[in-house]
């Protein structure tokens, strides 16, 4: 016989009470949870609440009887009031254009829907890219109707109630802001804060304002120009030199943690062109010249989908990794350096790899090795991007499959720098341009920073994290509501960037902000600032 | 045993069968007839905003279609003129006409003393431009339902005349669905496109009709002419359903 089980009363669990009358089990609770509707509830003003219900049917029913639901709904067709030029709804039309990016300005064709700009391609006519963008340009239209984006300027307001605080934004007109905010250079001490960019006009403009004593800080969460910069302090020159991939002649590439196919790295477009140009097989005598690909990677990426031949290795291991390759490189080429030779075995000590993997690979390059590639990863360390550079040129492949385009140095101010010039009282204002430092830089002090000084001001996209810890919060009109002109990344051109519509609400590009202050201008969304600039 | 049932009651499962049949049938009869396109949709004529007359401005005055339905050759939409247009002549014709106060609102915007310049009071939205007024709500009559994929240029640019699917628009002096436009209207043109093509210059004369010969049939005129163009243009309508149901 089955035993009762006496401790089932236990695991029903803590029982829950809704109300102390329930708790104290009064009479009143009792007789009320007896009853099936609460007391009053029948009675709406003299209504029964089934005679209610009846009504309601019936008046539905007879609604339909009638048929007065089926009548046409009435559409309006609403013209403009004064037609624009050539313009014929139904018809798009398309602009060129570009986006400003970390990795220079993308050329772009924007199509247009009686005014409002709707879908971005890439521009034909940049032949490099033939017309294909990336999925960041395509999908950049959606920012210009962003239900969070911030409509306007704000300044913050603390209230104070008591001992409680609280902070509110209030919406002020930008041209007012604006003419504030120009007097800062007048008072001394402007710090300006950018995001990387490639634009001529902001170049000029901030070169203007530093010239007349404002310190300018450029930063990028990743930083794209590190390698750059880190090449050429190795090296001793006076310019960067920028690794740019010209893989249409490359038969063997060897990619060390560097997702060129993909959207990580810069040029990513027009490096899948490239590279994919040498897989083409129209017949049966192409399929043996087709190219190799060879990746060593950390994670899964594009690159590594569309290897031959593909290696794991930690992103720590690629320095070693690399070193063992060039020794490797070295030996098959019969170099005499045996000291260069035991320095990178050394090196490479400590890597955990398949020596096969490594002399099969340098075999394969080697067969090829003016038209074979190494590609170091943008985040990788500058060692692995300086080996990089000596394997490169011990292939002699410098020219024909990649170059290193010397390119100006980058403002060397940093964060430190700014905070050492704010505690000697050498910055009172700070303008931050675009990005979102407080959030995507946590360790640079900045937020410490904004608070000691007087004056501070956001320009971005939506009020975020930064601008919480400003006075004041400007919105930043979209590409698509401003001009620019600036170099695309590899430098090969310079695209302008030119508005499909007016700014929709009131708001400001960088250029319009920078030019304002800088000649002390009010003037919003003038063509002026551009064409001196051009010219 | 007693007739529980009359005589009469024989006939009853007859008459019941005639009469359902009968009610059935002017059931169908009813919907075929009041609730199909050629029913609800023939006469729908909106009161517009403003007492535009077809009749009077493309009939007598003999203004062409394309002035005012300007993209009908280019587009998918005919479009609806916009104010200017009608402020182009309207500037100096009844210039102060009441009936047309919304056409004048809708063109002079911010504008508001009416002399096409735009002074400092007047500029509400600050921003230096003149900025045109609220639109003419012209209620639309000939609506596509969103499943048909309809385009003017299309069949404007193969000679098919507006009158074939938009009436005597120029007799017109409000306009309002003349034909009824559903799937058989479509289907029935483009089944034979001959009945309807004419030269190209002729398709918004909406008066037209084949030149005859002396003594020949006007439709027989019509479909000599239809045919030799629709060889010529190599004119071949869509009569799968993705053609229209895209
Ligand atoms: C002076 C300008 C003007 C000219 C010329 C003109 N129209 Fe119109 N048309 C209008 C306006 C304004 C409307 C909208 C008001 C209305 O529906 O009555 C309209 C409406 C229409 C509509 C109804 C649109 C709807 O809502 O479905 C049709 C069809 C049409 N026109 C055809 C024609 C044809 C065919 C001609 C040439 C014979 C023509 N129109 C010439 C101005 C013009
Ligand atoms: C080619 C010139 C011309 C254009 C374009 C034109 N109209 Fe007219 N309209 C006239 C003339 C002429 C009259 C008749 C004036 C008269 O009766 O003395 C008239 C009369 C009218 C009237 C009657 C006014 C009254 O007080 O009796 C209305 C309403 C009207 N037009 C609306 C429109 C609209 C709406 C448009 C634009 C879609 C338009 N017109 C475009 C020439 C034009
Ligand atoms: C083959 C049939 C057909 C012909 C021919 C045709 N239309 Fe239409 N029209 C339509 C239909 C169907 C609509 C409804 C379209 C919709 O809802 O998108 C329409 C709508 C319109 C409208 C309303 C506005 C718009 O663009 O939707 C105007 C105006 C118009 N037609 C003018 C014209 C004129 C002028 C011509 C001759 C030059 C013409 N149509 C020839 C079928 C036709
Ligand atoms: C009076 C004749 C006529 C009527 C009515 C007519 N069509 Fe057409 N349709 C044509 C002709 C002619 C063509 C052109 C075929 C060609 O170019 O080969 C055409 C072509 C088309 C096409 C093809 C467009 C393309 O991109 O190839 C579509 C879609 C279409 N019609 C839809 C409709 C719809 C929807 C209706 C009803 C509202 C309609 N048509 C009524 C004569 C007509
Ligand atoms: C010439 C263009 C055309 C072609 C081809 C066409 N349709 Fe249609 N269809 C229409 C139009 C126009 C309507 C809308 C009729 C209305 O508004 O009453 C429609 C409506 C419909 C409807 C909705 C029911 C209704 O009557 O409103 C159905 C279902 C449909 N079509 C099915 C089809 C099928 C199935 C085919 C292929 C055999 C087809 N259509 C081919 C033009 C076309």
């Amino acid at each position: 016989m089955i035993k009762e089980n006496d401790s089932l009363p236990l695991l029903s669990g803590k029982q829950y009470w809704k109300s102390l009358d329930e708790l104290a089990e009064t009479s009143e609770f009792r007789s009320w949870v007896g009853k099936e509707f609460p007391e009053g509830a029948e009675l709406l003003d003299n209504v029964q609440r089934r005679g209610f219900l009846k009504t309601m049917a019936a008046s539905f029913g007879l609604a339909g009887l009638g048929m007065a639901g089926c009548r046409r709904p009435e559409h309006t067709i609403l013209p403009y009031g004064k037609s624009p030029e050539e313009l014929i709804p139904g018809i798009p039309s398309f602009y060129a254009t570009s986006r400003p990016t970390p990795f220079g300005f993308a050329p772009l064709i924007a199509e247009s829907h009686q005014g409002r700009p709707t879908k971005i391609e890439g521009n034909p006519s940049f032949t490099k890219s033939g017309g294909s963008t990336d999925i960041y340009s395509q999908a950049s239209v959606l920012d210009l109707y962003d239900p969070d984006r911030a409509k306007g300027s704000f300044t913050r307001e603390t209230l104070r109630q008591g001992k409680d605080s609280s902070v509110r934004w209030k919406k002020v007109s930008t041209s007012s802001l604006l003419s504030k905010i120009s007097d800062w250079p007048n008072e001394g001490g402007l710090a300006i804060i950018t995001d990387s960019s490639d634009s001529l006009i902001r170049e000029d403009l901030i070169s203007k304002l530093v010239s007349g004593g404002a310190k300018h800080l450029e930063y990028e969460p990743i930083d794209p120009f590190l390698p750059e910069s880190s090449l050429a302090s190795s090296l001793k020159l006076p310019k960067n030199l920028r690794l740019l991939p010209k893989l249409s002649k490359a038969s063997k590439v060897l990619s060390l943690d560097c997702d060129f196919l993909g959207n990580r790295e810069p040029n990513s477009i027009i490096n899948s062109r490239q590279f994919m140009s040498g897989r083409k097989v129209l017949n049966a005598s192409d399929a043996g010249n087709m190219n190799r690909l060879y990746s060593v990677e950390s994670d899964l990426t594009l690159t590594g989908g569309v290897a031959d031949h593909r290696l794991r290795l930690s992103s720590s291991q690629m320095d070693a990794f690399a070193a063992l390759f060039y020794a490797e490189i070295l030996k098959l080429q019969k170099s005499k350096d045996t000291e260069l030779i035991s320095h990178l075995l050394k090196i490479g000590g400590e890597a955990n790899v398949d020596t096969s993997w490594i002399s099969e690979c340098a075999k394969d390059l080697l067969k090829e090795p003016k038209n074979s590639v190494v590609l170091p990863g943008l985040h990788q360390s500058k060692s692995l991007h300086l080996l990089a550079f000596a394997i490169n040129q011990s292939l002699g492949s410098i020219g024909t499959c990649l170059n290193y385009l010397p390119v100006p140095k980058r403002s060397s101010y940093s964060f430190a720098d700014l905070s050492t010039d704010v505690d000697n009282g050498l910055v009172k204002s700070i303008i931050v341009l675009g990005g979102n430092p407080i959030f995507n830089c946590p360790n640079s002090g900045l937020g410490k920073l904004l608070g000691k000084i007087e004056n501070s001001v956001h320009l971005g996209h939506a009020i975020d994290e930064t601008s919480q810890l400003c006075q004041h919060h400007i919105g930043q009109s979209h590409f698509l509501e401003s001009w620019d002109i600036g170099y695309s990344w590899d430098r090969s051109c310079i695209v302008p960037t030119q508005p499909l519509i007016a700014p929709l609400y009131d708001t400001l590009s960088d250029i319009e902000l920078l030019s304002s202050i800088a000649s002390n201008t009010n003037s919003s969304h003038d063509l002026t600032v551009f064409c001196h600039t051009i010219r | 045993m007693r007739n529980l049932f009359p005589k009469w009651s024989n006939t009853i499962p007859i008459k019941l069968i005639i009469a359902l049949g009968l009610l059935g049938g002017g059931v169908v009869a009813a919907i075929t007839y009041y609730a199909t396109p050629k029913y609800t949709r023939v006469g729908y004529q909106p009161t517009q905003p403003v007492p535009y007359d077809h009749s009077f401005h493309a009939g007598q005055l003999g203004l062409d279609c394309r002035y005012c339905h300007h993209g009908v050759e280019k587009s998918s939409h005919a479009n609806i003129p916009s104010a200017n247009v009608c402020m182009s002549c309207h500037k100096n014709v009844k210039s102060d006409s009441p009936l047309l106060e919304v056409v004048r609102e809708s063109y002079f915007g911010e504008d508001s003393n009416r002399d096409g310049k735009l002074s400092e009071e007047e500029d509400v939205n600050g921003d230096g431009l003149l900025t045109s007024g609220p639109s003419v709500p012209w209620v639309r009559v000939h609506k596509a339902p969103d499943y048909v994929y309809f385009n003017h240029a299309i069949h404007v640019n193969r000679g098919v005349s507006c009158v074939e699917c938009h009436g005597r628009i120029d007799e017109m002096e409000e306009v309002y669905h003349a034909k009824h436009l559903s799937m058989a209207f479509c289907l029935e043109c483009h089944r034979n496109p001959e009945m309807a093509l004419r030269p190209n210059s002729e398709v918004t004369n909406l008066s037209w009709s084949a030149p005859t010969e002396p003594d020949e049939d006007p439709d027989l005129a019509q479909i000599h002419a239809g045919l030799e163009l629709k060889n010529n243009w190599g004119v071949n309508p869509p009569l799968s359903c993705t053609g229209c149901h895209r």
